[in-house]
């Protein structure tokens, strides 16, 4: 019996009995082996795929990029008027909210706004590569003549540095132009006849924003 | 339709491994476990086992207990005599059984393959086969390397008969394991040439060699050798009237004649071994001969069970090898046969799963290695598409600026205030706006909204009319000429005229581009 139970064991592990040892052994070893060459070759394959798809990517930024670049040197040939706006909007320059504030106070004097009250929203990344901004901007406006309005906002438009986007703006006249108000005024006093109201977007490049918000 | 398949144990090659040459395929692993199989028979009936040999028609049943002949006995092949058969083999249920075939039926072909090119061998001895030998033969190929010729194969066709292929099918049936199927020149040859080597150490055999047998008072079978390949077997009748010697003289004489096609040359030495006849073979020629004398007559009854012949096995595909064992009071243990069977069907379903599982592996992996290749070779392409598109860090520097103008063009709107001004103009003189809400709508077909709630001057209206002469109401005409002017500033305008609840005033509702 014991002779028996012994040569149960080796028969029924194929691969330690000399008869088919053999093959079994080899067979399995070439399992083995094809498995761990095929999982490398897969994993090879992986890895080139990953490699070859961030290249397209990088290649294909980098195509735009060149495409931008033509652009921005045919515009300084080719249409200088555009590139003369965007320098004069200076958009390539950082510019803080005092900035802006000192330019609208500036402007509130030259236009005989009698009351100016601004408000400035929450900013918003539009860009992370150009640290480019974005800041909704409210005005409430009392001012005598709806002419001067017109000019203010003119003003807001073409002169305010970054890009302007205008969303909405009212004008309502409060109090009808009376022989009163007339004199009033020519006695130099400060009255309003219009009230208004201006939202806007402005666009603008600051870096040390970005940064701080990385930090 | 039977199909038989020949396997080999080559014994010169691996004895001393005690394992068969395998080559991957099921048919390997089959001839080894026949192999292990017979192994596993001497282990449990080292001495008792029964020896058929299949003379002619007739079937000569040897029983062997304690490795000597206890029985002896003649039954014939036909079908009419299974029952006897049967009945022999019930006698000794579990003993495994040897079959020895002796006879003319076995035809040898010696070929040299030395200077064929290795990938062209297996065809040739495929042709050869073909040629030599008919689809119903038994064939078995050989692989007996000699000094000079490494590849030298010696094809041993068995064309049996009707009787001996029935027999063989009806013994396959029965519960006695088949250890093997031999042919009686080969193991007559081997064995002769063992004796002889033990009884003549000094004697040095020839390429080739003469083995003269005396089967018995009435019959001589001779086996020439080629290096000790069997190369031909002949049988004859002893004549009464001749000497043997010189009867069996002329017939080593022609069988040289004839040789000469098989590569023979004239003058070659012959070794002649003789056994079992009283007198010498006296060769009437020049040919050089040494010729040796074995006293003993070699019987197929005389070989022992552990004799494991060249030509050892022949495999019945349908035939199961392993026997089922009916009774348990056999010392033929069972189970023992079972895990033995077990071992090799493991191997087997290993093969049956690996084979395609490797094929399969291959496939994909070489699928994938070819797209990875691929893949690098367009990455490495793509770096150097990039390393060329790389700006310098000047351009890089210009580059934010251009980027910077591109987002400048893209999000600045044009100046509001040109439409507006003409709108203005168109409106004024004759109303003026007390209330205006300007709207980025941003649709799909118009961006712009702008609603007034304007106040109109019927006096100046009044005088327009008077001047052009025409009865229609004051605000209709304004309408009329706003709508008209819209259309010049903007074609795709529209425009909404709304009641007021100030006298000679409406409200305006413009959508424009």
């Amino acid at each position: 019996m014991q002779k028996i139970k012994q040569k149960r064991t080796i028969n029924l592990a194929p691969w330690l009995n000399p008869a088919t040892g053999g093959i079994t052994s080899i067979l399995l070893l070439i399992t083995t082996l094809m498995l761990c060459f095929f999982f490398l070759i897969k994993e090879n394959y992986d890895t080139n795929r990953q490699n070859t798809s961030l290249a397209e990517k990088e290649l294909t930024a980098l195509q735009n990029d060149q495409e931008v670049f033509e652009a921005y040197e045919s515009a300084l040939t080719g249409s200088p008027k555009q590139f003369h706006e965007f320098r004069k909007k200076q958009f390539d320059r950082q510019v803080t909210l005092d900035d802006v504030k000192t330019r609208l106070q500036k402007w509130q004097k030259q236009f005989k706004i009698q009351m100016l009250n601004t408000q400035f929203g929450t900013d918003q990344l539009v860009s992370t590569e150009l640290n480019l901004w974005k800041t909704p901007v409210s005005l409430d406006i009392k001012i005598l003549q709806d002419k001067q309005f017109y000019q203010f906002l003119n003003k807001i438009q073409q002169e305010l540095p970054g890009i302007i986007v205008i969303k909405t703006f009212q004008l309502k006249r409060i109090t009808p132009l009376t022989s009163e108000i007339l004199e009033q005024v020519s006695l130099g006093k400060r009255m309003s006849l219009f009230e208004g109201k201006i939202e806007f977007e402005w666009t603008h490049l600051d870096t040390n924003q970005n940064k701080n918000e990385a930090k | 339709m039977t199909i038989w398949h020949s396997l080999t144990y080559n014994t010169r090659l691996n004895s001393g491994l005690k394992t068969l040459k395998i080559w991957l395929g099921k048919y390997r692993i089959e001839a080894k476990s026949v192999f292990f199989f017979w192994e596993r028979i001497k282990e449990n009936h080292p001495k008792s086992y029964l020896t058929f040999l299949v003379k002619g028609q007739n079937l000569h049943a040897f029983c062997f207990s304690n490795d000597k002949i206890t029985e002896q006995t003649t039954l014939s092949l036909s079908d009419d005599d299974r029952p006897h058969i049967v009945k022999y083999l019930q006698r000794y249920p579990h003993y495994p059984l040897r079959v020895i075939l002796q006879g003319g039926e076995a035809d040898f072909r010696l070929v040299s393959l030395k200077n064929v090119r290795w990938w062209d061998r297996a065809s040739l001895l495929k042709q050869i086969k073909l040629g030599e030998f008919t689809s119903s033969d038994w064939i078995q190929k050989l692989r007996i390397p000699s000094p000079e010729d490494p590849y030298r194969y010696l094809l041993v066709g068995v064309r049996p008969s009707h009787s001996l292929k029935n027999l063989l099918s009806f013994l396959a049936k029965q519960s006695h394991p088949i250890a093997n199927i031999q042919i009686w020149p080969i193991i007559a040859a081997e064995q002769t040439l063992k004796i002889v080597k033990e009884r003549f150490p000094h004697s040095i055999i020839a390429k080739w060699s003469f083995i003269v047998l005396c089967q018995d008072n009435q019959q001589w079978q001779l086996i020439v050798c080629q290096d000790e390949a069997v190369v031909l077997s002949r049988q004859g009748f002893l004549s009464p009237l001749v000497s043997i010697g010189n009867d069996l003289s002329k017939e080593i004489l022609a069988t040289l004649r004839y040789l000469h096609r098989n590569g023979y040359q004239e003058g070659e030495p012959v070794t002649i071994i003789q056994s079992g006849f009283p007198e010498f073979i006296n060769l009437d020629s020049t040919i050089p001969t040494e010729i040796l004398q074995l006293p003993e007559i070699i019987h197929p009854q005389n070989l022992g069970l552990s004799y494991f012949s060249l030509f050892s096995a022949l495999r019945l595909l349908n035939f199961n090898f392993l026997p089922s064992l009916s009774g348990q009071d056999t010392s033929f243990e069972l189970p023992a046969i079972r895990s033995h069977r077990l071992a090799f069907l493991i191997p087997q379903l290993i093969i049956h799963l690996c084979i395609p599982l490797i094929i399969l592996l291959f496939l994909f992996g070489g699928f994938f290695l070819v797209k990875g290749i691929k893949e690098n070779q367009t990455h490495n392409f793509l770096s150097g598409e990039i390393a060329s598109h790389t700006l310098s860090a000047e351009t890089q520097k210009k580059l934010i600026l251009a980027k910077l103008f591109q987002f400048y063009k893209n999000q600045s709107k044009p100046n509001l205030f040109p439409k507006l001004k003409s709108l203005a103009t168109l409106i004024s003189p004759q109303a003026i706006a007390t209330e205006l809400k300007w709207q980025d709508i941003n649709t799909p077909t118009l961006n712009y909204n702008l609603k007034m709630t304007l106040i109109l001057d019927t006096r100046t209206t009044e005088q327009n009319i008077k001047k052009s002469k025409k009865k229609i109401s004051n605000i209709e005409t304004y309408k009329q000429k706003v709508e008209k002017g819209m259309i010049k500033i903007c074609p795709s305008a529209h425009i909404e005229w709304a009641p007021s609840s100030q006298k000679n005033s409406v409200s305006l509702n413009i959508s424009y581009n």
